[in-house]
């Protein structure tokens, strides 16, 4: 008799088990999709109509991503002068860009919050580094803190 | 002992029934209670130059949604070659855009994560299809909880 119990006892044990494990497994809508992110990033210029640049910028302006993504990004410098781009607080930043010069980074997100992104290179007329509007040449990189990540 | 052993793990099998009946009712305790916003976007092609580059992209570059919100695109195509938009992960595509073609999509965001559109059609010379940075011609949806 008691034998039977024991048995009984595994098996009703072993069923409770199967129902413990599935109950762990989340029951969200659906599944995330994480694919990397890989933002052609452009230094350019923009002025009036047949004149030369007389503000530079970076586009896309805003890198919204969530905590956790992996960003590859490619620079590009459209513009004459030279220019480089840095992510304050990301311990992100390119070589020293001549114009149509090139440069890629990859990084991961690891922080949420607000980072700004925006040239190291001093404006210097003689040496042709970056312009006038150095000063206004900034982006803005935010990582979304999301719950369930 | 057995005896014991046997109504323990009744109660087990009962509770962890109870458990797994009871998954996914209710709303999580994260998510906040709020009405879906419709995002009606402009998404057009956007020539840089300079350097004796030109470089195209769709534009805006990145968007963000949120669980539940209605996206509604104009998608229109002033550049001088036919292009074709495509948001992967959601199959939605245009038919082909040639030169001042528009289209719209309307979706649901119904699923989080990050969602890349590009251009669908190779770079084809000989048709006035895309450009030479057709592969760089990408944005991104995010869509958050």
């Amino acid at each position: 008799m008691s034998r039977t119990y024991t048995w009984i006892a595994t098996a009703l044990s072993a069923v409770a088990i199967v129902f413990s494990l599935a109950t762990l497994r989340p029951a969200g809508p659906s599944p995330a999709a994480n694919i990397p992110i890989d933002i052609w990033m452009l230094i350019t210029g923009q002025g009036g109509i047949g004149g030369p640049s007389t503000s530079h910028l970076y586009d896309p302006q805003m890198i919204v991503v969530r905590r956790g993504d992996t960003v590859r990004m490619r620079v590009m410098n459209q513009s004459l002068f030279s220019h480089a781009i840095e992510i304050v607080g990301m311990n992100v930043r390119t070589k020293a860009l001549a114009g149509g010069d090139s440069d890629e980074v990859t990084f991961t997100a690891d922080r949420g919050g607000i980072f700004e992104y925006r040239c190291i290179l001093p404006y210097d007329p003689a040496a042709g580094t970056c312009s006038p509007d150095h000063d206004k040449m900034i982006g803005h990189l935010v990582v979304v803190d999301t719950p369930a990540r | 002992m057995q005896r014991i052993a046997l109504i323990l793990s009744i109660l087990a099998l009962v509770i962890s029934v109870v458990a797994f009946a009871g998954r996914g009712a209710g709303p999580p305790a994260a998510t906040p209670t709020r009405t879906p916003a419709t995002l009606q976007l402009s998404m057009i092609v956007a020539t840089f130059t300079g350097q004796g580059v030109a470089a195209h992209r769709w534009y805006p570059t990145m968007f963000v949604a949120r669980v539940g919100d209605t996206v509604d695109l104009a998608i229109g195509n002033p550049d001088r070659f036919n292009h074709g938009f495509e948001l992967t992960g959601y199959n939605l595509t245009t038919k082909k855009l040639t030169p001042g073609a528009s289209a719209s999509i309307r979706f649901t965001a119904d699923r989080s994560g990050v969602f890349a559109y590009r251009c669908n059609l190779p770079h084809n010379p000989a048709t006035g299809d895309c450009t030479p940075d057709h592969e760089l011609m990408r944005g991104y949806l995010i869509v958050t909880e």
